[in-house]
């Protein structure tokens, strides 16, 4: 860490680069590693079509079973393809509007209470067992009781979404700013840094891998929880058209909206993973990413 | 690394803080200062639109409807998590050690098993709940949703062995397999101990998830049911036994762990 390049009062949200580049790797690696993830991304997508057509045989009930290709024809070569897509592209964009709003809220609240963790101590304590205790346990199972408490507009869906991403978040984010090397807060310290100024520039750059991580495996877990909040709560989005197109035997419907949300989900996991190579280049350039 | 595979314990030592009080102490009053902030909560809010159950209420309910109404619905839901926690396990240690031992194989199916975990139960479950009947489908979703976890754990397990002691076996005349069976499974203990105490209550998001779309028993069954029957303290109270049952199976497995590779504790600190 090279903060001792800056000077403890200058504003650290224009100059983040500055604080910890010259011992990162250069920006053509960094470009690298991301075409990488990218890159991965696509191989994923490849051998999960393929997979899912292997299986799909393998089960062989076909009046119950679509293949990709079947998908494909629903969406853009049948006759209804248009609206097809209509209709699925309505759906995804309240899902991914629900979704977003609580994942972002439940990061953001999350940042915001473990920077008050560390600066209040006793706030800690008291509370972040309560907050490991409820990041082991699976919220969206709860999700009949956010609604009947949230109501069925999409505050609920918000909500369990925002839930789901918070506890996980909070307390990575917790660890992980805690976890900075002492020598680093002594040193802010003989500088005559106070403990935000220390927060700001030392702790919490070196907790943006760790809240990356977490970010990157709540997506997911946000989009499941918008989805079942849909269906159990607000009757709109993909959560509700995939439950009511199973129900009703819709199956190139259900099939297509499955697709949909798992490439969906997808995509926002390689953009997150995109995003981390990119942090973590800057700012822990000894880790990388072992998983993709 | 992924916050899932190094997820930290909960009691850390901070060195740089003086500790007059036992460590559980600030937790313990939190906790009961939270519980006693829900009931006033419910009390004064419990008004028009009651909405929020408190403690006490909770456990009227719970003296109300006895131990026969919940203990069959919890029962049938750990028999399916149990059932898909085991098979998604299963398949996931068994791919690690494969991934580890023939790499080629671990370079396209990883990314797959990423697509696993991307791919959200609650899209894949109607299409379950069509192909298969009964325990099946649920058993099925628990097992996707440790799967994913669990290799990854197990994978980082497996390759943060001692390089000096894969080197011994491997100057012995020890192959890969050797390798294996003296050194890696024993390393990879710590971290796949992590991950099995997550995967415990995600198998059990797992089974409810898959009750929530039918089912003759279970907690998301009679959850859903006192929902659309707005019987609150009831379905706070549902809602509290699947939390605890969640958190017992994360507590079970951390004591099986102790009986079972009491060493990994310690590496893990």
């Amino acid at each position: 860490m090279t903060m001792a390049t800056t000077t403890p009062d200058a504003p650290i949200a224009s100059t983040p680069t500055t604080v910890v580049a010259f011992d990162g790797p250069d920006t053509w690696t960094i470009v690298k590693r991301v075409a990488r993830v990218l890159l991965g991304g696509l191989i994923s997508f490849a051998i999960a079509m393929l997979v899912w057509w292997i299986l799909v045989k393998l089960v062989d009930k076909p009046r119950q079973t679509r293949t990709p290709g079947d998908v494909f024809a629903y969406l853009f070569t049948d006759k209804g393809a248009a609206a097809n897509r209509q209709e699925m592209l309505e759906s995804g964009k309240i899902t991914l509007r629900d979704a977003a709003l609580g994942f972002f809220a439940g990061t953001v609240a999350a940042v915001i209470t473990s920077c008050i963790f560390v600066l209040k101590r006793g706030v800690e304590q008291a509370t972040m067992p309560l907050a490991m205790a409820l990041r082991t346990v699976p919220l969206v199972a709860i999700t009949p009781l956010i609604a009947l408490i949230f109501g069925r507009d999409l505050l609920a869906v918000t909500v369990i979404a925002g839930i789901v991403t918070f506890f996980p978040t909070l307390v990575n984010v917790t660890l992980s700013l805690r976890s900075v090397p002492s020598e680093q807060i002594d040193l802010m310290r003989a500088y005559g840094a106070n403990d935000r100024v220390t927060l700001l520039k030392v702790q919490f750059p070196s907790s943006l891998p760790a809240l990356f991580a977490s970010m990157r495996i709540a997506a997911p877990l946000a989009l499941i929880g918008a989805m079942l909040a849909e269906w159990l709560a607000t009757g709109k989005g993909m959560g509700y058209l995939i439950l009511q197109s199973g129900a009703t035997f819709k199956i190139d419907r259900l099939w297509a909206a499955t697709f949909l949300v798992t490439f969906a989900s997808v995509i926002l996991y390689t953009i997150i993973s995109a995003v981390e190579t990119v942090v973590l280049a800057r700012y822990a350039p000894g880790k990388s990413r072992k998983v993709l | 690394m992924t916050a899932v595979a190094t997820a930290p314990d909960s009691d850390r030592d901070e060195p740089r803080i003086k500790r007059e009080l036992p460590g559980w102490l600030p937790g313990l009053l939190g906790t009961v200062a939270i519980v006693i902030a829900w009931q006033l909560i419910a009390v004064l809010w419990g008004g028009e639109k009651h909405v929020v159950a408190s403690p006490t209420e909770i456990l009227q309910t719970y003296q109300k409807d006895g131990w026969g109404l919940y203990w069959p619905n919890i029962w049938q839901t750990v028999k399916e998590a149990a059932q898909g926690w085991f098979w998604g396990n299963l398949l996931a240690i068994v791919l690690a050690i494969v991934f580890v031992q023939v790499p080629v194989i671990e370079r396209g199916l990883l990314r797959l098993a990423v697509a696993s975990y991307c791919l959200p139960i609650i899209a894949i479950a109607p299409v379950l709940v069509i192909l298969y009947r009964g325990d099946t489908s649920k058993i099925i979703l628990a097992a996707l949703s440790v799967f994913f976890t669990t290799l990854i754990s197990m994978l980082v397990g497996l390759r943060a062995a001692d390089p000096a002691s894969l080197d011994l076996v491997h100057a012995y005349g020890g192959g890969s397999w050797m390798q294996m069976r003296k050194v890696r499974l024993q390393a990879s203990m710590p971290s796949l101990f992590v991950g099995l105490r997550i995967a415990a209550p995600a198998a059990l998001l797992g089974a409810i998830v898959g009750e929530y779309l039918g089912a003759d028993r279970g907690l998301g069954v009679v959850m859903i049911a006192s929902q659309s029957a707005i019987n609150v303290p009831r379905t706070w109270g549902i809602a509290l036994v699947a939390t605890a049952v969640a958190g017992a199976a994360y507590g079970l497995t951390a004591l099986v762990e102790r009986l079972v590779a009491p060493w990994a504790v310690k590496d893990r600190q």
